[in-house]
């Protein structure tokens, strides 16, 4: 919440010349306001919202372009910086004081979210091409976004190499969504490993050195039954469908394998944020939880 | 257009055998019985196809339930499949009404 720091400026009467009881009071130097930027509170919850398509008109699983457009400006005009997820898993928080972090994600790996035109340029209505244009407009937004593929990434598999090259140049990230969108509630730990592998062989063919791919987003948020911890062999987080805010990795609360998103809907963001449909303006302490809030120090927390 | 519209914020449907109007008798097929909700009418065959007969569904928005994470996977399991239905058809051309 904003706040208003009041700067006492008594100091400056140390520095005043001595006065006489016959000389009249200094006139009372009013004090003055810097407004600050939001108390910082690293032990507060993140969103990380979850995304399907990238289309012309809502639905249920489609976020239109423009909805899209303006969940950006809302975020951003509410203080809110992209985090990446690799980053949230490994408790990384390169987030500037008094900023909130935000993950992005997508699911299904749909042409909608990154898709060229016949002339060779980025769609700007898909979902990487409204993410450029953003950033274009606001830099200090930052570029992290995560797309959870299957067999087909963004429809077309002879375009994954030229594609995924490029998210990693700007700044996005890659996971795992299993190649045929698998149940893995009935697979167990060791049977969602041999799936990701099995992935992971296919992904590693397209993907740029470098680039990391260490989290999973369930297919229908469904995670393998039992004892996830097996999974840390290949994965860092796995992130579930729905519906709350996620804890910060290093709170006691935390499960890194059942890791809460938000449906970017427009229900969720009134449930969650206070955010009435379309709407992009600054709003007083939206949140409906406790929100994380950066302290600017990024090698402690 | 591809996926299933919650047009309700929640609503409970049943899929059972029934008849549609239209479709004359001796041909039954599988219907959404849906308790008050306004199912589109061109989603009945698509939500029924991809729940399954036999099988009642639960279709609700994610902010309904107290495993909401549970809700929002059967949603989107529904829509997989019925993106999967509606894939099949458009390659053999069938109209799916």
């Amino acid at each position: 919440m904003k706040y208003l720091l009041l700067i006492s400026q008594a100091w400056l009467l140390f520095f005043l010349p001595p006065q006489t009881p016959a000389q009249p009071a200094p006139a009372a130097v009013p004090p003055v306001s810097v407004e600050t930027s939001l108390e910082a509170n690293e032990m507060g919850r993140i969103p990380i919202l979850e995304y399907h398509s990238i289309g012309p008109t809502e639905y249920r699983w489609t976020r239109s372009a423009e909805n899209f457009r303006k969940d950006l400006e809302w975020l951003y005009n509410n203080d809110y910086v992209l985090l990446s997820i690799e980053d949230y898993a490994h408790d990384r928080y390169p987030i500037p004081a008094g900023k909130k972090p935000v993950v992005l994600t997508f699911d299904d790996g749909k042409p909608n979210q990154f898709r060229y035109l016949e002339n060779g340029e980025i769609d700007p209505d898909c979902a990487v091409g409204i993410l450029d244009r953003f950033h274009e407009e606001h830099p200090d937004f930052g570029t992290a976004a995560v797309f959870y593929l299957n067999r087909y990434p963004f429809g077309s598999v002879a375009e994954a190499p030229q594609k995924l090259a490029y998210l990693y140049q700007t700044g996005r990230q890659i996971g795992y969504h299993t190649l045929d969108h698998n149940d893995l509630r009935y697979l167990g730990a060791g049977g969602t490993l041999a799936v990701l592998n099995e992935q992971k062989k296919m992904l590693e063919k397209w993907m740029p050195e470098g680039m990391p791919l260490s989290t999973l987003a369930y297919p229908h948020g469904w995670g393998p039954a039992g004892d996830r911890q097996e999974l840390s062999a290949m994965i860092s987080v796995g992130l579930l469908i729905g519906a709350e805010p996620a804890y910060p990795l290093y709170h006691e609360k935390a499960d890194p394998y059942r890791t809460p998103r938000i449906q970017a809907i427009d229900d969720e963001w009134l449930r969650h944020f206070g955010r009435p449909a379309g709407t992009i303006e600054k709003q007083d302490h939206p949140e409906k939880f406790d929100v994380f809030v950066s302290d600017g120090i990024t090698d402690e927390i | 257009m591809s996926g299933i519209q919650i047009v309700e914020r929640a609503f409970r449907c049943e899929v059972r055998r029934a008849l549609l109007p239209g479709r004359g008798e001796g041909k039954p097929l599988l219907a959404v019985q849906a308790d008050g909700a306004r199912v589109p009418a061109g989603l009945l065959d698509g939500l029924a196809l991809a729940l399954g007969e036999g099988r009642d569904g639960v279709l609700v928005g994610p902010d309904e339930g107290t495993d909401r994470n549970q809700r929002c996977g059967e949603a989107d399991q529904a829509d997989h499949k019925l993106s999967k239905l509606e894939h099949f058809t458009s390659l053999v051309g069938a109209d799916k009404r």
